[in-house]
């Protein structure tokens, strides 16, 4: 047997014992969805991995491990053998040893203080059973002793759900209270100070303390003590004070204390009633949904596991999911490739050094390009050392990438659970797992991913009926998508649930005094919806002890822009929800753009940055409006606001004065305001004075960056080059700097800042819904310039006296005023002469069932039609008037071959011509041009 | 309060809320019915109960422990949501087998 002093074997036991379990999870559910169509290879794998477990724990004496472990193989022999059948009653018990065995690897020398008895004693009651039921003793003698667990006297609660609950200054409290002092007297039951509790914090668990109790007869006079288990950021005397009671009955604990009394969290429960004990009959609850509530078959609020149906919750990735491709993941051990286990330390190490030599070669081709003089080959050496450099530090890179489907692989088992516990259907579809990422990055997306899938869960799938209800299928799904796109990794959380109602967010911001009525109605959807990242925000109806605390959404986007990652949330109320996290591939060596303000250089991470615009000195005034109190710019149609860098860092700005060469600072407040008399003439500028800052008419130079779904333009003097950057994280007495996302050193050995595209955002408080408003006033405008564009603008005119006719105006070449005696008659043809060339009369009512002109008038009209090039001319007896003309054309009351339509005008019908349908067959067009015009006519 | 014995059930159906005001009684009610009952398993209906205090929970404490020295399965119908979820917080409806059932007219 090994000792413990053996550390370096002990710990690499863990480390296998944890990838063993990490493996199995995922089989045992896809065993339990697919039975034994899952494949031998699968049944074959688990066991494989308990066996391995169980071996090494007895080499290493681990008792606890071994024993469960032991007891878990055997189940899982019998499922191999075909005894035991993989249901959800046999995988139940099977995950929760998986979650025990896990416990005892995290503190592998406590490992022996895990309570594992109420485990192993379920997996052998299974054994008896066949799986059928798991009474834990059928014998009737042992009736009455074990058919209750009939105390509750330890938390159960699990390390990581400590440590996630004492996270961001939030301290773990016991509180114990005795009902008859400190509830009764003032008149509180328990479920009020579990309400008051909440208000403050979270409650973790809570427990009766039951061994006082003896029998229903004395039950009366013993006292009920209660303990709470919960966290806050209050210190201990306050949350005594907000709760009103002593504060000695508030215990302040640390996560180990709690954890050395605390069992973890067992599902399974061991009860069964007598009855069911002698009449197992699990087949008419197994077919009953749980969420039907009937007085003729009552059902369990939350069913004790064997009795519920096989698990609602069903967990696929897309390809699985395809028919014919439903046998879980593959198993093919010829496609493991050769490794070995290498520390994370050395990793990052190497990732360190990587770096550093980043760093020195950067400088050292600064440097080389200063050297004056020929050195022969030094260019040469100089590209090598860059291209290995780069080299070399993209393969170390690589070493730290892991796929995100290993964080997606534990989301499976959370929906399962989920699912049964909220009595919900649930179908998780993830797609991308290859997708990698870096480490660092990755651990720390495992928690706002998991929050963000339990909300999922307990707020936007809605309930079966109420699915249905809305014509949706009774299964909710959650869609889970990694995937690349512009350098940086995307992971999309879908569901086709319910959807934000923003105005619900918004009325509870308001019911909760953060934000005003006033202040709330100026926000555009969007940013209603982003209300739900504000601390202590919850929407939901319930606290449940899932999720409704408010505590997450802002925790999760301070987690996801702490990595260098944005969140946006995409929403259709009743429709679903679709959450977008873009993240940067690594932390380590990122591209930036490197830019100067106020003689600083500073890094902008090139995922931040979408373009590069230059305003002239001279346009600053006619490009940059003031849209509120922000200065914007006209981008393309949008109006993007700005902010200076140099505002925002509060840097003192300096210009150089055109004629004395004088450096005085700039005192301009307004980004709008131009520092030149535009008219006035360049002065000769000092021989030293060559920058853009120092430029009398310095232009601006804009870095147009992202932020989530806004853009913003960032004011700089001076860009200079692209470089692949290290960032050094920042020392802890600016790390509260949000405008900073770390440090860097320069090829020339300077330090520069890297900014925060967020964190600037943050700081500048630019107001995008009154920005966005002004942009949709201005669209708004433009349509109705382009629907004024579109009025028509009409030229009336009498043939008859009575009748008015219509032709539009841009249809009309001229008009000419002619005597009716003047007019030549050619056959019936009639014609006019003008400017020595030949205008062919046309007579409306010679082609349409009109009354003729009036023929006593002495003098007439011709109206020229441009696509007849002024040889035809059509009369009229009196041009009534010109307009322009709205809305469409009845096309139905008069419709014949030359009339595109008619209208009420001026409350006369007005009949609208169309020339060239009614002369074309008059006068073709293609014939109409001046080259032997009349020629071709006929 | 009313006992209905079906088979090997016995149901203690309780009509009032459980309550400081009422549990004098409801639990000498309970505690007389339970001496009658030898095996099988006891079903307290507290369906029409709206409210349970911390004496209520004493009582169902109480019931659970001379329910398990007695060797009788013990089951609780339960239609108050506030009454479910003061068994959630409190995990009883871990350690007893809590049906939510339609509240009986």
């Amino acid at each position: 047997m090994a000792s413990f002093n053996d550390d370096a074997l002990l710990i690499e036991f863990v480390t296998e014992s944890k990838e063993h379990l990490a493996s199995i999870e995922p089989d045992l559910l896809a065993l339990e969805k697919n039975g034994r169509s899952a494949g031998n290879d699968i049944i074959n794998s688990v066991f494989r991995a308990i066996h391995s477990i169980k071996g090494a724990a007895g080499f290493f004496g681990l008792e606890a491990l071994k024993s469960l472990s032991h007891v878990m193989e055997s189940v899982l022999m019998m499922v191999r053998d075909g005894t035991l059948e993989p249901t959800s009653e046999v995988m139940d018990p099977l995950l929760v040893g998986v979650d025990k065995l896990n416990l005892m690897l995290d503190d592998i020398g406590a490992s022996e203080s895990v309570p594992y008895k109420d485990e192993v004693v379920h997996l052998e009651a299974l054994m008896g059973n066949g799986g059928e039921a798991i009474p834990v003793s059928k014998n009737p003698q042992d009736k009455g002793t074990s058919q209750f667990q009939t105390s509750q006297n330890t938390f159960q609660v699990t390390r990581a759900a400590l440590e996630s609950a004492s996270k961001g200054g939030h301290r773990l409290y016991i509180v114990s209270l005795v009902a008859e002092e400190d509830l009764v007297p003032q008149g509180r039951s328990i479920l009020d100070m579990h309400q008051e509790l909440l208000s403050v914090g979270m409650v973790l668990d809570c427990i009766f303390c039951m061994d006082d109790f003896d029998s229903l007869e004395n039950c009366l006079d013993t006292t009920l003590s209660i303990k709470l288990l919960c966290s806050t950021v209050l210190e201990h005397d306050l949350l005594a004070l907000s709760i009103k009671v002593d504060e000695s009955k508030v215990l302040p604990m640390t996560v180990d204390q709690v954890m050395a009394q605390a069992s973890s969290y067992s599902q399974t429960k061991v009860i069964v009633s007598a009855a069911e004990a002698d009449e197992p009959d699990t087949e008419t609850q197994e077919t009953t949904p749980s969420n039907t509530i009937s007085s003729d078959a009552p059902m369990p609020v939350d069913a004790p596991a064997e009795k519920t149906k096989p698990a609602q919750a069903t967990a696929v990735k897309e390809s699985q999911a395809k028919p014919g491709a439903s046998s879980a993941p593959a198993h093919d051990s010829s496609a493991a490739t050769e490794s070995i286990r290498v520390r994370v330390d050395l990793l990052n190490r190497l990732m360190d050094l990587a770096g550093e030599m980043v760093l020195s070669r950067n400088q050292l081709i600064r440097t080389v390009d200063q050297l004056d003089g020929n050195f022969t080959g030094l260019d040469s050496i100089t590209q090598n050392i860059d291209l290995v450099t780069s080299d070399l530090q993209e393969h170390i890179m690589q070493t730290r990438m892991q796929p995100v489907g290993s964080i997606f692989g534990k989301f499976p088992r959370i929906i399962r659970d989920m699912s049964k516990q909220l009595s919900k259907e649930i179908v998780l579809q993830t797609s991308g797992e290859d997708v990698e990422l870096d480490k660092t990055i990755l651990e720390s997306l495992s928690d706002p991913l998991t929050h963000l899938i339990r909300n999922c869960c307990d707020h936007a799938i809605e309930m079966p009926d109420e699915r249905i209800d809305h014509g949706k299928p009774a299964t909710g799904t959650i869609t889970l998508k990694a995937f690349h796109e512009g350098g940086q990794i995307n992971i999309t959380i879908s569901d086709n649930g319910r959807g934000i109602d923003h105005e619900k967010v918004a009325k509870k911001v308001v019911s909760q005094g953060v934000m005003s009525d006033a202040e709330v109605k100026k926000l555009s959807t969007q940013e209603m919806v982003n209300l739900i990242f504000m601390p202590g925000l919850s929407t939901a109806e319930k606290v449940s002890d899932i999720s409704g605390r408010g505590v997450g959404m802002d925790v999760v986007r301070t987690n996801i822009e702490k990595i260098g990652g944005t969140i946006t949330i995409d929403t259709t109320l009743g429709k679903g929800t679709t959450i977008s996290l873009r993240l940067p591939l690594t932390l380590a060596i990122i591209p930036s753009l490197i830019v100067g303000t106020c003689e600083n250089r500073f890094a902008v991470p090139q995922v931040n940055l979408v373009e590069l615009v230059c305003v002239k000195a001279e346009e600053i005034a006619t490009k940059i409006e003031k849209v509120g109190t922000a200065a914007v710019l006209r981008l393309r149609g949008k109006l993007l606001p700005l902010v200076r860098l140099s505002d925002i860092l509060e840097l003192e700005r300096n210009f150089t004065h055109p004629t004395s060469g004088e450096v005085l600072p700039d005192r301009r407040t307004e980004i709008a305001d131009p520092r030149i008399d535009r008219d006035a003439v360049p002065p000769v500028l000092p021989e030293n004075i060559d920058n853009a800052r120092n430029n009398w008419a310095s232009d601006y130079n804009i870095l147009v960056l992202k932020v989530g779904d806004n853009n913003f333009g960032l004011i700089v003097d001076q860009l200079f080059d692209m470089e692949e950057i290290v960032v050094k994280p920042l020392s802890n007495f600016i790390n509260t700097c949000k405008t900073f996302a770390g440090a860097t050193i320069m090829g020339d050995g300077q330090v520069a800042m890297i900014l925060d595209a967020g964190g600037i955002l943050a700081a500048a408080k630019l107001s995008f819904s009154e920005i966005q408003a002004e942009e949709n006033r201005i669209n708004l405008q433009n349509n109705d310039d382009t629907q004024k564009k579109s009025q028509q603008a009409i030229i009336l005119f009498n043939n008859a006296v009575d009748e008015v006719f219509a032709l539009p105006l841009s249809t009309v070449l001229r008009l000419e005023k002619f005597s009716s005696q003047k007019v030549e008659q050619l056959g019936n043809r009639e014609f006019l002469s003008y400017q020595n060339k030949s205008i062919e009369i046309f007579r409306m009512e010679n082609h349409l069932p009109v009354r003729p002109c009036d023929i006593s008038k002495e003098e007439l009209f011709l109206i020229l039609p441009k696509a007849f090039h002024g040889r035809v001319g059509i009369v009229a007896s009196k041009i009534v008037d010109t307009l322009e003309l709205e809305g469409p054309l009845d096309t139905v009351t008069i419709s014949q071959p030359g009339i595109s339509g008619s209208a009420v005008i001026n409350d006369h019908l007005t009949v609208f011509i169309d020339p060239e349908e009614l002369l074309r067959d008059y006068v073709p067009v293609e014939n109409t041009q001046p080259q032997g015009l009349v020629a071709n006519a006929y | 309060m009313e006992v209905v014995c079906e088979g090997l059930e016995t149901k203690i159906i309780v009509d009032q809320d459980l309550i400081a005001t009422h549990s004098t009684q409801i639990h000498g009610e309970i505690v007389n019915a339970l001496k009658e009952v030898d095996d099988g398993t006891v079903v307290l209906d507290i369906s029409k109960t709206e409210m349970m205090d911390s004496i209520g929970i004493k009582v169902v404490i109480g019931l659970m422990k001379s329910c398990q020295s007695k060797g009788l399965g013990l089951r609780l119908d339960v239609a108050s949501a506030n009454i479910l979820r003061l068994f959630k917080i409190c995990k009883l409806d871990d350690l007893l087998d809590v049906r939510e059932v339609v509240a009986h007219g």
